[in-house]
């Protein structure tokens, strides 16, 4: 795994791609953070850490980190070199990712100097401050990791780089994006009855070749999940008010980072919420490299 | 040593590789030969551990290539149809990479790099980068990545393709110097390498084994290979007087010759008997001259075509 990540690492400061990330992010994140804390004399820097900005530089700075990772390893045909060598596909994986989140805690270390700056000045809330930039470093961590994700399971860089766009641009925007979904108790239980009715034939369409049963067990989770539903709203109708809204919200990542990291107090809830997210990309990410060799 | 055992492998509905079974016993250099298409490079990209096998079994050392990848990988080099270079790099820091993925200790890194590095005669190149490399030159720091830390088993992919005819040779005199001590494997569809390198010989055509044996013995054992070509100065009807009457030939066919008054005959005998001399006294004392003879063993290209089963220009 060292041998993967210190080349990569290498790798992304031999090329241009380190120092662009790197310069491009501390250059909008000083801007903000000079517009907001600076002029505008707010005291905490989550202030400009959550501004959309900030966002929005994610979606054109991910995809230069991640579009070539696996595509263009893919590409050029090294990967036989990394696959046939004993080292195991997390071990790759893994050492590919760490190498990116190297680069990135440049930056990091960079913005963990502005509250110093600024306590020059007056009372800053230093704790705050510094779980705000834990919660930016940990959003960073997740769109890498859908980064790296999405590179693995296409050959072509251009692809990998429009599609990561777009999955963080469609991840931002879900947060005002709310209203598309009902939030009275039925019309939610109806829709989530629907949603478990395409789940049971997404799980037909996906096995039916390689087992025979495919359709039993498609009709019983299809029959237990409207079960389920119908009981709960039965029971308590109140509980599908306004849940698929904080499912849509779930989904925004960048939303999620000012829902959890806004206080003093450090959110555990936000902590495994991000990590999970992590760990489930980073799974995705081996399994669909450890497929192709199925394929 | 691999023992491959039922190897199938299928692209949705095509089979790439059907029910291939064979034994690399170690110490010799094997050549693995087929027209394009035939899944040699599948089945080397499956022993390597690359590709995953539909069904079927590898054993590498006795170690399951699925079950204990690592254990597997360790004992095998491998140079794929396209070496796998990274272009932004120099062969000092591309072979330094592959000693850090190898595992390759520290102590020893420097002298197992400049082992390859003088035996695949790339240390004029080594501080250039790859991609301002020749053809040739990306090829072999290819093959000294494969051979780095000198596994028990190399396999090469086409290993001298693109290369001029002089590196060609060299390569040989590589490969044939790791034979010495290694299990070699190398496809190929170049003929003179298998007769120059090879041990052995494992033709494959369609995904399955269609022969196994050494270079020589291949010719042999391929019906119609002890074949004689013989010009004798006299009508066709007294040539085929003279054959009718010798014993030991399987099969003879008679053609007028352009040249004035000469018969050509070819003539087929059994495995191993020599028809030469005999042929020389029955002319003889029917004063017939024998303008010209000689053998006309089958070459390679007559073997592999014949078990291929395919006349074009595939190779």
């Amino acid at each position: 795994m060292l041998a993967i990540y210190k080349k990569e690492v290498k790798s992304y400061f031999t090329t241009m791609t380190g120092y662009v990330f790197i310069a491009f992010l501390a250059l909008v994140v000083g801007y903000v953070f000079y517009m907001i804390n600076v002029k505008s004399s707010y005291a905490w820097i989550g202030e400009s850490l959550q501004y959309s900005y900030v966002s929005i530089v994610f979606m054109i700075l991910v995809p230069v980190m991640t579009m070539k990772v696996f595509a263009d390893e893919r590409h050029t045909k090294t990967d036989q070199m990394l696959f046939t060598a004993p080292v195991t596909v997390g071990q790759i994986v893994w050492g590919k990712y760490l190498a990116i989140l190297t680069v990135y805690l440049v930056n990091i270390a960079i913005i963990c100097l502005y509250p110093l700056f600024m306590a020059d000045y007056g009372e800053i809330p230093i704790l705050a401050s510094y779980i705000a930039i834990l919660g930016f470093f940990l959003m960073g961590a997740v769109y890498f990791a859908i980064g790296l994700f999405i590179s693995s399971i296409t050959e072509n860089q251009i692809i990998s780089a429009v599609v990561t766009f777009a999955v963080i641009l469609l991840s931002f925007m879900l947060q005002y994006m709310t209203g598309i979904v009902p939030s009275k108790p039925l019309p939610t239980a109806v829709t989530l009855g629907v949603c478990v009715v395409i789940l049971a034939l997404l799980y037909y369409v996906l096995v039916y070749r390689s087992f025979q049963k495919a359709w039993i067990v498609s009709i019983i989770i299809a029959a237990v999940g409207i079960a389920a539903i119908v009981i709960v709203y039965l029971v308590n109708s109140s509980m599908f008010e306004g849940f698929l809204e904080q499912i849509v919200l779930h989904l925004s990542i960048s939303y999620m980072f000012g829902y959890f990291f806004d206080t003093e107090v450090l959110d555990i809830n936000g902590l495994v919420y991000f990590l999970s997210l992590i760990g489930l990309f980073i799974f995705l990410t081996v399994q669909s490299v450890q497929k192709r060799r199925w394929s | 040593m691999i023992e491959v055992k039922n190897l199938v492998k299928k692209y949705g509905d095509h089979l790439a590789v059907n029910n291939l079974s064979f034994t690399i016993e170690p110490g010799k250099i094997y050549g693995f030969l087929g027209p394009n298409g035939a899944g040699k490079s599948t089945t080397m990209n499956m022993i390597t551990g690359y590709l995953a096998a539909t069904e079927g079994q590898i054993l590498i050392n006795g170690h399951d290539i699925y079950e204990e990848p690592e254990e597997a990988k360790k004992c095998i080099g491998y140079l794929p149809e396209i070496p796998p270079l990274y272009m932004d790099m120099t062969p000092r820091e591309y072979l330094e990479f592959a000693a850090d993925l190898k595992g390759i200790k520290k102590d020893k890194k420097k002298d197992s790099i400049d082992a390859v590095v003088k035996l695949t005669g790339i240390s004029e190149v080594f501080n250039r980068l790859i991609k301002n490399l020749s053809k040739g030159y990306k090829q072999r720091v290819g093959l000294a990545q494969a051979i780095l830390g000198f596994p028990e088993i190399i396999i090469l992919d086409e290993p001298t393709v693109g290369l001029d005819p002089k590196q060609i040779v060299e390569i040989r005199e590589v490969i044939k110097k790791l034979g010495k001590r290694h299990t070699v494997i190398l496809s190929t569809h170049i003929m003179q390498e298998v007769s120059a390198v090879c041990d052995d010989v494992l033709i494959i055509n369609k995904g399955q084994l269609v022969a196994h044996d050494t270079p020589n013995n291949l010719g042999k054992h391929v019906e119609g290979s002890n074949t004689i070509e013989a010009l004798i100065a006299a009508p066709d009807y007294k040539v085929k007087a003279i054959l009718n009457k010798m014993d030991k030939i399987h099969k003879f066919e008679v053609y007028d010759d352009p040249q004035e008054g000469c018969t050509k005959a070819v003539i087929t005998t059994g495995m191993e008997y020599d028809i030469r001399q005999d042929l020389f006294f029955a002319c003889a004392s029917a004063k017939c001259p024998i303008v010209g003879m000689q053998a006309s063993e089958m070459s390679l290209e007559d073997v592999f075509i014949k078990v291929t089963g395919s006349k074009n220009k595939n190779l």
